[in-house]
This record gives C-alpha cells, sequence and structure tokens, in this order.
C-alpha cells in the first residue's frame, strides 16, 4: 500500500466520520427518551416557561420526580410559550417531540394527535379526577378522551392598580361590581394622558364580556367557530368602542409582543386590565403600585369568564410511556402543586392544595379569584385555535382603532379561519 | 522556499494516454467532500424537499397527501396571497433606491479625507450589527403612541402624531423606515470601498479638462463606481425580497396584513398554521420571482455597469 493510498483512505475516512457526525447529531433526542446501561430513563420534557424564576421551579419539579422514582430523569426542554408551539410542531413533523408535554388547554385540540389518550391508565397512576377542578379537567379532554393531566387553572380577572383609585377618589372594584361601575371608573380616571383601561384585539380578551354582557361564546361546545353571532358581534363593538368612542383605553399598535396590554397596565399607563391568575405573581414583582384583582364586572348576563389552563400529556412518540406516566404523576402531584402554588406560579388545580396560593404575597387576590373561579365556564376551542387566535389579534387591531368595522373584521376572521 | 520546487514536468509527456492521473479524482473528491457534503446535507437536498413537499398537502400532524400543482393555484387566486406580494414588492421598490441613496450619499460623503472618517464609517456601520430584534424594540417606543415621536408632536404641533403601528396607512413606511435605518451601513462601506479605489488622476484629468463638481460626480464617479453599485443592488434585492424580520419583530404584519411579506407569510404558514406544503410553496415562488429579478439585472448590467479593464 502506497503513502498515498493510505492518505487517501484516512482522508476519506475523516470525510466519512464528519458526515456521520453531523447525521448523528441531527439524530440525537430522537423519540424523546432513551434508557442507559444502569436502568437509569431519562425522558425529554417540553414546557414552556417565560421566567428564569419559572425555570428554577419547573427543575425543582423534576427533582422530585427523581426523588421519587430513581431510576427516572428528566431533561427540561424549554422555551418561550409562542415559540413552544411552533418548536413542538417542528419537533413533532420530524417524530422527536419530547416524552412529556406541556398542554394548554386551547391548544390541546391542535395537539391531539400527538397525545396518548391517558383515560385507562390514570387510576393505575394513582390519578383521581375528582381531586381536581372539574372545569379544568374537562378543558384537557378531546373528543371525550382525557389527554393531559392538569397542574394549573384560572378564570380570567380584572387586575386594577390600587393606587391610582386612591388617588383619584374612586371606590376600588368589589367582588359584585358591574361594568356600569367600570365604564364610570375607567372614565374617572382617564386624565392627564393616562387611561382608565388597557386592551388588546385578542379573542381570549375579549370572550370574559361577550359571556357577561351577551352571554355568548365565539366557540360552541363541539369546537365550532361562529364569530359573526349577534351577541358575539355586540360585544365586540363594545369593546371597540373602549377605544373610539368612550377613549376610556389608548389605541393599539401592531406588534409581536405577547401582552401589550398588560405591559401598559404594569408601567401604570393604564389603571385597569383583563389578564389570568398565572401572571399575577409576575405583574405584583414588576408594578410600582399596589395590584388588586377583582372579576369581571357583571353584565346584563353576570359575571363571567372562560377558564384555561395547563397540563402535562405524554406524546405518541414516547418509547416508556408507563415511565412517563409516573413522572407526570409526580409533576401534578399534591406536593408539586403545593409546591407551584407556595412559589404563586400556578393556581393550583387540585382543589385542595388552592388555598396555599394565596398565602400571604397574593392574599388579597383571595375573594376576586374565588368569586371568578365560582362563575368560571368551560372554554372549549377550536382545533385551529391557534391560527384563529392569530387573526383575530392581526386583524383586530384595524377594529379597535377605529379604521375597519367591527362586522367587517369579524367576517375576515370567520371566513379565513372558520 | 519557493525556488527549490522544480518545474513541474509538461503535462502530456508525464501520462501518456490518460490526461490526468488515475486517483486524482478520488483525491478531488476527498478535498470536495467537506465543503460537498455541507452543501447537500444543508443546501441541495432541503431544496429539493422543499419542492417536493410544494406538491402535497403537507400538515405538521396527519396524513400527508399529493396535489400536484393545488397548493400554487391556490396561492395565485387567494387574494390575501396577492396583497401579500404587493407588500413585498411595495418594501423592495420603495426600500432599495432608498437604502442606495442613503448610503451612497454618505458614503460621498464622507468620502473625502475629512477629520474623522473612520469614526463616522463606524457610526453609520454600528446599526447593521445590533441585533433586528434589539433595534426594532427601541424602534417601537419611538413609533408607539405616548412614544418619542408622539410626545415632539405633542409638544412642537400641539396634535398626536399618527399611530404609526396601529394605523394601515403608515405601518408599511414605518417598517420601511427602520429597515433603511438598519441597512444602510453594509451599502455604505461598500461604496466607501468602491470611492477609494478610484484613481484620483480621472478626477484631476476632469478638473483640468474643466468638468465641475456635478459633472465629474455623473461622468467619473458614478461610472467608476457602477461595479459597486451592480453588486449592492443585486445583494439588496435579494435580502429585501426575503425581508422577515423587520415586520416581524415591528408589527407582526399587521395590522390586518397591511406589513405581512412574503416571508412572513412562509413562516406563519409553515410554523403558525401547521400547514408545510404552502409554506413550501411560497418559498419556491420567492425563489422563482428572485431567480428572475436577477437574472434580468445580470441581462441589464451590459447597459451601465463598467468595468475599469
Amino acid at each position: 500500500m502506497t503513502i498515498t493510498t493510505i492518505r487517501k483512505r484516512v482522508l476519506a475516512s475523516a470525510a466519512t466520520a464528519v458526515l456521520a457526525l453531523t447525521v448523528a447529531a441531527c439524530g440525537s433526542d430522537g423519540g424523546g427518551g432513551a434508557t442507559t446501561a444502569d436502568g437509569k430513563t431519562t425522558l425529554v420534557w417540553n414546557m414552556w416557561s417565560g421566567s428564569t424564576a419559572e425555570v428554577d421551579a419547573w427543575n425543582h419539579l423534576s427533582e422530585m420526580v427523581t426523588a421519587k422514582h430513581p431510576d427516572i430523569a428528566l431533561e427540561f426542554q424549554t422555551s418561550s410559550f409562542n415559540d413552544y408551539w411552533t418548536k413542538l410542531a417542528a419537533q413533532a413533523s420530524g417524530g422527536d417531540a419530547g416524552c412529556i408535554l406541556g398542554v394548554q388547554s386551547y391548544r390541546a385540540p391542535s395537539i391531539a394527535p400527538l397525545l396518548v389518550p391517558l383515560d385507562d391508565l390514570l387510576a393505575g397512576a394513582g390519578v383521581n379526577a375528582a381531586d381536581f377542578d372539574p372545569s379544568i379537567w374537562k378543558a384537557l379532554q378531546v373528543d371525550g378522551q382525557q389527554l393531559a393531566v392538569p397542574y394549573d387553572f384560572g378564570p380570567l380577572l380584572m387586575f386594577y392598580n390600587a393606587d391610582r383609585f386612591r388617588e383619584a377618589g374612586v371606590p376600588v372594584p368589589t367582588t359584585d361590581w358591574t361594568v356600569q361601575d367600570f365604564l364610570s371608573a375607567a372614565q374617572s380616571l382617564t386624565t392627564g394622558g393616562k387611561h382608565g383601561f388597557a386592551v388588546y384585539p385578542t379573542i381570549d380578551s375579549v370572550i370574559p364580556w361577550s359571556l357577561s354582557l351577551e352571554d355568548t361564546a365565539p366557540v360552541s361546545a363541539d369546537g365550532t367557530l361562529d364569530l359573526t353571532q349577534e351577541g358575539f358581534v355586540k360585544a365586540v363593538q363594545w369593546y371597540a368602542d373602549l377605544v373610539t368612542q368612550l377613549k376610556v383605553a389608548p389605541q393599539v399598535v401592531a406588534t409581536n409582543d405577547a401582552t401589550p396590554a398588560l405591559n401598559s397596565f404594569i408601567a401604570g399607563d393604564a389603571a385597569m386590565v383583563v389578564d389570568g391568575p398565572w401572571q399575577l405573581v409576575n405583574v405584583m414583582d414588576q408594578a410600582q403600585f399596589e395590584v388588586g384583582v377583582a372579576p369581571i364586572p357583571a353584565g346584563d348576563s353576570g359575571s363571567h369568564s372562560q377558564v384555561a389552563g395547563s397540563g402535562f400529556g405524554i406524546s405518541q412518540t414516547c418509547p416508556d410511556p408507563d415511565k412517563a406516566l409516573q413522572a407526570v404523576a409526580v409533576l401534578t402531584s399534591p406536593e408539586a402543586l403545593q409546591y407551584l402554588a407556595e412559589q404563586g406560579r400556578a393556581f393550583p388545580a387540585r382543589t385542595a392544595q388552592q388555598e396555599s396560593w394565596f398565602s400571604p404575597k397574593l392574599a388579597g387576590a383571595k375573594d376576586g379569584l374565588q368569586a371568578a373561579i365560582k362563575n368560571g365556564v368551560p372554554a372549549p376551542a377550536t382545533e385551529n385555535y391557534q391560527q384563529v387566535n392569530q387573526l383575530f389579534m392581526q386583524y383586530g387591531v384595524e377594529a379597535v382603532n377605529g379604521q375597519q368595522s367591527v362586522p367587517d373584521f369579524l367576517n375576515t376572521v370567520q371566513q379565513q379561519a372558520g | 522556499m519557493t525556488l527549490s520546487v522544480p518545474a513541474p514536468p509538461a503535462a502530456p509527456a508525464a501520462a501518456p494516454g490518460s490526461g490526468v492521473h488515475r486517483g486524482d479524482g478520488r483525491a478531488a473528491l476527498g478535498f470536495l467532500a467537506p465543503s460537498t457534503s455541507g452543501f447537500l446535507l444543508f443546501t441541495l437536498i432541503p431544496l429539493v424537499g422543499s419542492l417536493v413537499i410544494s406538491f402535497f398537502a403537507w400538515p405538521v400532524l396527519g396524513r400527508r397527501r399529493f396535489v400536484g400543482l393545488e397548493n400554487f393555484g391556490d396561492l395565485l387566486s387567494d387574494p390575501i396571497f396577492h396583497r401579500i406580494m404587493l407588500n413585498t414588492l411595495v418594501f423592495v421598490l420603495v426600500y432599495v433606491p432608498l437604502n442606495i441613496v442613503v448610503s451612497l450619499g454618505l458614503a460621498l460623503w464622507i468620502s473625502p479625507r475629512i477629520r474623522g472618517r473612520g469614526l463616522y464609517r463606524l457610526l453609520f456601520f454600528i446599526p447593521t450589527v445590533t441585533p433586528m430584534i434589539a433595534n426594532a424594540l427601541v424602534w417601537r417606543l419611538l413609533y408607539q403612541p405616548g412614544g418619542a415621536i408622539d410626545q415632539g408632536f405633542q409638544s412642537v404641533l400641539g396634535v398626536p402624531s399618527p399611530n404609526f403601528l396601529g394605523d394601515n396607512r403608515w405601518a408599511m413606511a414605518a417598517v420601511i423606515l427602520m429597515s433603511v435605518w438598519q441597512g444602510f451601513g453594509y451599502n455604505m462601506l461598500v461604496f466607501s470601498a468602491g470611492l477609494d479605489a478610484i484613481p484620483q488622476s480621472l478626477h484631476e484629468a476632469a478638473s483640468i479638462d474643466g468638468a465641475g463638481p456635478l459633472r465629474r460626480f455623473w461622468s467619473v464617479t458614478l461610472p467608476m463606481l457602477s461595479p459597486s453599485m451592480f453588486f449592492a443592488m443585486i445583494m439588496t434585492l435579494i435580502t429585501s425580497f426575503q425581508v422577515f424580520v423587520q415586520p416581524y419583530a415591528l408589527t407582526n404584519g399587521g395590522p390586518g396584513v397591511t406589513t405581512e411579506t412574503m416571508v412572513l407569510n412562509l413562516y406563519r404558514q409553515g410554523f403558525q398554521q401547521f400547514d408545510l406544503g404552502t409554506a413550501s410553496t411560497i418559498g419556491w415562488f420567492l425563489f422563482m420571482i428572485i431567480m428572475l429579478v436577477t437574472a434580468l439585472q445580470f441581462l441589464g448590467q451590459k447597459r451601465w455597469v463598467h468595468y475599469d479593464d
């Protein structure tokens, strides 16, 4: 063998090695789990998170899993809430989504084909539906099949800037306040470049108003979208009028900021905003004023909000679904939810653990949140809810700013997403 | 070192009968392997893959179905996609000339040996190297109601400024303005280097012949700069057809679809609506448009690009 041949061989094998490495790098993590020689199973856990404090909380839960089951280790992979769904879709198309997946109630129908139905397995894992709030337990079902075990939930609430109310001498919202009270407060608080309320045209933030004012929901119980029904059009018109007619809320901008209304509330520019209890601990940390919590003001049909929440499911591609179920049982166990509640992170889906969420930091939210939970209604979603949500927000900006009529706006979205 | 290397023998004499050495092909393959494998893996295979996908109804989850040219037909008959193509075209037609004018203007301004020239170059180049997302955040603060521009309007004119990011008449202008600010630095450097390469003697000769500054600009500077301009134009055109980050970060394509461009639409179709077939089709539309425009430019270059050789 001549030297040149050897050199060529070496070169060729080096090239092959480089190629093989690249291919291997692309193909790693396939299936979302692996078992090593010592019998220890590593499962990939995909979940969204919004801050390092949240990541720490999830990592703590993952340690709880390993403490309970020393043969299971979770590999936590995370991205922001919006990116999570994009990433999940990309991974699923390559057949390597994680083993344990975070599932939000609105998005459950769209990722249903990815998930293992849990109905027959839960009893064996010691998970009992009766321990959970029934509305969120049901919200994680698609076509009657339980796809995830919930860890948190909540209705939408009204957050208010208690300092602004006191300074202006406006009575703070109570648990039985009405839309009239809301409007007069919003008008009194709209002075000196600041506004009483902040809106952003997401379908989720409009639904409480359509439920409370007109007793209508845009998605029927069987998951069909009807944005152009009379009651919903009226409610959206009322919502847009807050900006265009009453001018108690500022004009909105097209943006990829996920929560512009909440940010304007935190900055002190708007005295009230509608959002979920999962935001409360972040809001309290960031806001330079006292944050109060009230239910949605009562309209002609009472005070109602849809209830949304999240849980954990198991992917179809998981190589070891039994171990994944054991892990999910720990992640949604009373101890885990107690821990999350004490951090103020997630309002527990288990009824017995809910008390610990309120104390002591969020104690002020207790009356408002409990009243809102009492009147919460399940929130059906369509299979393409992500798209509905996106289109609603995109075209809603023009409607809320008065550049397009509300019926035209709803027609457009209905046609594209219906 | 080089002197000790003997002159290579004449090729035909060395290996009569076989023009190249037998093993050369394999050796060449070995040398080409790294770049070829990269090209195959990351360019050619995905390219062919996306062409295949564009003939399918290809949801991320669920069954894939061959649909032939249906994706192409659907897009061509979709009024929203027409609007999106128009948006992209408007962006290109406004952005590219603005970018060229601004970058050429600034390059001319700093081309004489003015004091602090390096500093100006650096300053003008900073927007290009700062992350676009961060820029978009700052521009959002300027544009939004109650932001810096609005406050300026209120105090000087006493009226609020237009709601740049919420008004469908202003949003595209707002996106283009930010893009020009973000993008001119690169072309400015190209032009600046091109200007420096023009021999001073040409200007001097023209002056002696009695040409004024304007005449010298038209008849000496511009023709000598035309290769740089051709390069800048091609690159800017291609990247502006592919514009994504600016509308994504600033307006997310809204309000409505007034700032939604083709690549942003591609992203939405593929990764928000999980319809990879349509997304790939949009990708191929864009590919064909860019190919066509670039080919036209290469054909047209004979008329106005002067290579000094």
